[in-house]
């Protein structure tokens, strides 16, 4: 049977189902098996590496071991200041960003425009491409700060009770959401970005602007962001300083929910500019 | 009395084995046109209709209607003169400022009906990064939504006829121009489709390749296929279309058979053909009696005569008549100007692109 | 004219030096950066504090136009008994962060497009060597970057002087030689790291975010060691911190806002030295892009 004939037998939804699977093969092989990859990785590992540091230095450089409680208070802050805020952000500018930009600048986007597609699927094909990409790289990452934070050492004791049988257990599926929000909240954005204008850094530095003073910001502003729903469900918090202006987080359920409300919009939006996509690649 | 054809081409040559041979040395003129391979009325396959397309404020092409029905057209026209732009309009690559477009009475905007009876070559030389020669004809047909066996199948026999076996384990950015314009045309025929749009795709070949590919666009033809090629070297294009479309400037020129077109431009510019014979000078009496021959030149040999006539068809009448009587030996008759070439530059003006 | 007398005839004119020849790359590579809407903006705007500055120095100098304007400004009289390296700090500072978003946004273009596009071939069958290549470069940034930084400041040290009088400039010479040293160290430091990446990221989005990463993401990895780590040597990331103490230093002021962390600031030797070890690993990378032929596996 010609494969035409295959695909034409077969229903739409799993023609789709097809696709969106080889274009997340695609995705994800360009992703992990090159070694344009490795800075992406490199960064996302970079508060592990802290860690890690931190128990090599209370090990053997005699550095003050913290208890429990004390650890989650500074993992909270490190975790949003730095993970969140600065790594995720980073990791999901490269990855989303890449995803159609890139394929623009590297002049193979038309690849992609000639098969078949609904540019819908396409864009949904990317978009959960990046998704699991980043999410991959950023959750390994979070996999081993934990461990690192409570269970191996740098704690005083009773570190590993608290992350697998303690309040941790659940901070830490806490912080996971957190990630894949973030990933998910952050992607969106920059998937947009990336098929509304040309140079995505322009706003991608005003939106890091925004997020890194939201803290100084006042409670009207501060619900402009991705970072004050994703803070809202983090378990822990933590002292943001003097300057800061506090503010009543969201409760969960409408924090997830107005962060997948903008996603979605976000990329309707993203479709809606998919949709009218040409090839023309003088310019780039 | 021998008849054959100088320098001309095989296809030329056959048309001169007929009942009436002068004439057919002209009318005859493609071997794959006398094997009636045009429908004499094209079922229309791509449309454009009024078709516009700006770049800002360059225009790339104004106000298209062209209808491209089975067989080979080829698109000719300088550079930057919208040929490329039209096929990019024709595949949903760019939409266009104003007007329609449909292939095979699909819109560009239902790519995922039209891809799969569509096959791109494009100029663009780039690939994804990092992809074997297979992995390009094989993920490029996964997305169509195949099962990994049919993709793997097709992906296999495409990349044969092409002759990119060996090669085909490769890296991509590591491939010969030739190879990747092969690959390339590989991933447009994978899927079977009924439409082939082929943007410059001899670019880079060796003579040998360039040759296969012509044949497989031939055998396409044959099957009833849809071929939209563009091209620079105008004597292949003379070889392999059935039909040119002349673009300049953004705008189409002329349309249809070279020999229609040239016949449309006889008042404005008479044709030209070369008479190879014994005696010129009373060959060239003869022809200045008539109304429809403008100039005729006597060869710097004076074995030959150069004849610029209005009226193609009555100056092969005539030459069949002095044939027959007998008094001059016509060795052979050439036209020397209703190739594509020269109607190239007739109306573009041009010196044309890949004349030597 | 036939064609056996259509002979190669070389070039007879006038030659530029040899030693010269990365001023062509530079001076076409300066037109187009002016070409771009975007980078002419923020040019315009970098220059813009040197008239703020400007004006406030006159005005300290001329306290009788303020009193005839009717402002009777404490600052501004403070600000003209004081008028001193502070002042001039806080000029550069401003500028340097100016050049830093001037060269995240001009310096990708400036070596990825040559790479992308093959011209690299090009340039190296010329009389030019790779390190003629990488000064012409670097001197478009440089050019642009000592334009809005070291060549403002010493105009502003020279407008100071005139109005106060010869004895301010030999009271403080150490502000030229600051505001000269402290911007070049600055703008060879980040002249070389946006070439480097440029050579390294053909994307420019991509390269524009990776100089973010390295000064901002750097510096926030240097804060996060220091306060984990309980340490003070995290600053040895922190690109901005570690111009910051030199600064300090060579303008002779004390550090505002206090000190970095509770363990005080890296010695100002140890901030050249990683300055200048950046500065050398970002030029390493550069040099080893920069080729006439790619290799591809």
């Amino acid at each position: 049977m010609n494969g035409q004939a295959a695909v034409a037998q077969s229903t739409g939804m799993r023609v789709w189902r097809r696709q969106l699977g080889a274009m997340l093969w695609l995705e994800l092989r360009k992703t992990f098996l090159r070694w344009r990859a490795l800075p992406v990785v490199a960064v996302a590992l970079l508060p592990a590496l802290l860690l890690g540091m931190r128990v090599v230095a209370v090990r053997l450089a005699d550095a003050r071991a913290l208890p429990a409680a004390e650890m989650a208070t500074m993992y909270a802050a490190l975790f949003q200041l730095f993970f969140v805020r600065l790594v995720v952000f980073f990791v999901c500018f490269t990855v989303f960003t890449y995803l159609v930009r890139g394929e623009i600048a590297e002049r193979s986007l038309h690849f992609y425009l000639m098969a078949p597609l609904r540019r819908d699927v396409f864009l949904l094909g990317k978009f959960v491409a990046g998704l699991v990409a980043a999410s991959s790289i950023v959750l390994a990452s979070l996999a081993l700060q934990l461990p690192l934070a409570f269970a191996v050492g740098g704690v005083t004791e009773g570190g590993a009770a608290y992350l697998f049988e303690g309040p941790g257990a659940g901070h830490a599926a806490a912080y996971a959401l957190v990630t894949v929000l973030a990933v998910a909240g952050y992607g969106a954005v920059f998937l947009a970005l990336a098929l509304l204008v040309k140079n995505p850094m322009i706003p991608a530095a005003a939106i890091l602007g925004w997020e890194w003073l939201n803290s100084l910001l006042p409670p009207v502003l501060k619900k402009i962001s991705v970072i004050h729903y994703l803070q809202s469900l983090c378990p822990v918090p933590f002292d943001a300083g003097p300057l800061a202006l506090p503010a009543e987080p969201t409760p969960a359920p409408l924090a997830i929910g107005g962060l997948l409300l903008m996603v979605g919009v976000l990329l309707t939006v993203a479709i809606h500019r998919a949709r009218r996509l040409e090839v023309l690649y003088t310019g780039e | 009395m021998s008849r054959a054809v100088l320098g001309a081409d095989s296809k030329r040559a056959e048309g001169v084995v007929n009942t009436t041979p002068v004439a057919s040395a002209v009318l005859g003129a493609d071997s794959k046109r006398a094997e009636g391979v045009v429908p004499t009325t094209p079922v229309a396959s791509i449309v454009f209709r009024d078709v516009s397309k700006f770049y800002g404020e360059v225009l790339g092409v104004n106000r298209i209607d062209l209808t491209i029905g089975p067989g080979i057209t080829a698109l000719v026209g300088p550079n930057g003169s919208g040929k490329s732009t039209l096929m990019n309009l024709a595949a949903g690559l760019l939409r266009p400022t104003e007007g329609a477009i449909e292939v095979l009475g699909l819109t560009p905007d239902q790519p995922d009906q039209l891809f799969r009876r569509i096959g791109y070559c494009t100029q663009y030389e780039s690939f994804p990064r990092g992809m074997t020669g297979w992995d390009f004809v094989h993920l490029y047909l996964r997305l169509h939504g195949m099962p990994r066996g049919d993709a793997e199948r097709l992906a296999r026999r495409a990349i044969e006829r092409v002759g990119m076996v060996e090669a085909a384990t490769r890296r991509v950015g590591a491939y010969s121009k030739g190879m990747k314009q092969r690959i390339k045309l590989a991933q447009a025929i994978a899927h079977d489709p009924q439409v082939l749009v082929l943007d410059e795709p001899l670019n880079g070949l060796d003579p040998l390749a360039r040759a296969e590919t012509v044949e497989l666009f031939r055998a396409f033809a044959a099957e009833g296929r849809v071929l939209l090629v563009s091209s620079h070297v105008l004597h292949e294009v003379d070889e392999l279309a059935d039909r040119v479309v002349l673009v300049h400037g953004g705008y189409v020129v002329a349309e249809g058979a070279v020999e229609g077109v040239r016949d449309e431009l006889a008042a404005e510019r008479p044709l030209q053909v070369f008479v190879r014979c014994d005696q010129p000078s009373l060959l060239a009496a003869r022809v200045f009696s008539e109304d429809h021959v403008v100039e005729a030149r006597l060869d710097g040999d004076r074995r030959g005569l150069l004849v610029r006539t209005e009226n193609a068809e009555r100056f092969y009448l005539l030459l069949n008549r002095v044939a027959g009587e007998g008094v001059v030996d016509i060795e052979a008759v050439l036209p020397a100007d209703d190739d594509v070439q020269s109607v190239y530059q007739y109306l573009i003006g041009a010196v044309a692109p890949g004349s030597s | 004219m036939p064609v056996h007398d259509r002979r190669y005839r070389g070039f007879t004119g006038e030659r530029r030096s040899p030693r010269g020849l990365f001023w062509t790359l530079a001076r076409y590579g300066l037109a187009e950066v002016f070409s771009k809407r975007l980078l002419l903006v923020l040019f315009v705007i970098a220059c813009l504090p040197v008239v703020i500055y400007a004006t406030l120095i006159y005005l300290a100098n001329n306290l009788d136009v303020l009193a005839l304007l009717g402002i009777q400004n404490a600052d501004m009289n403070k600000l003209a008994t004081n008028l001193s390296g502070t002042l001039f700090f806080w000029f550069v500072v401003g500028q340097a962060n100016l050049a830093f978003l001037f060269a995240s946004f001009a310096g990708p273009s400036l070596v990825a497009p040559d790479l992308t596009h093959g011209a690299m071939p090009l340039y190296l069958s010329r009389p030019l060597t790779r390190c003629d290549y990488i000064l012409g470069k670097l001197a478009i940034l440089g050019t642009l970057l000592s334009a809005i930084t070291w060549v403002p400041g010493l105009l502003l040290v020279g407008l100071q002087s005139a109005l106060a009088g010869g004895g301010w400039l030999v009271e403080h010479a150490r502000i030229p030689i600051g505001i000269l040293l402290g911007s070049l160290a600055w703008i060879v430091l980040l002249s070389l790291s946006a070439l480097a990446i440029s050579a390294w990221i053909r994307w420019r989005p991509l390269a524009t975010g990776a100089l973010f990463v390295i000064f901002v993401l750097g510096g926030a990895f240097g804060t996060a060691i220091n306060q984990t780590l309980d340490t003070r040597w995290g600053q040895l990331l922190m690109l901005t911190e570690q111009m910051r103490t030199i600064w300090f230093d060579l303008f002779g002021v004390g550090r505002i806002f206090g000190q970095m962390n509770d363990k005080g600031d890296l010695p100002v030797a140890a901030c050249w030295i990683a300055i200048a070890a950046f500065s050398a690993l970002a030029a390493l990378l550069l040099h080893r892009r920069i080729r006439a032929h790619e290799v591809v596996s």
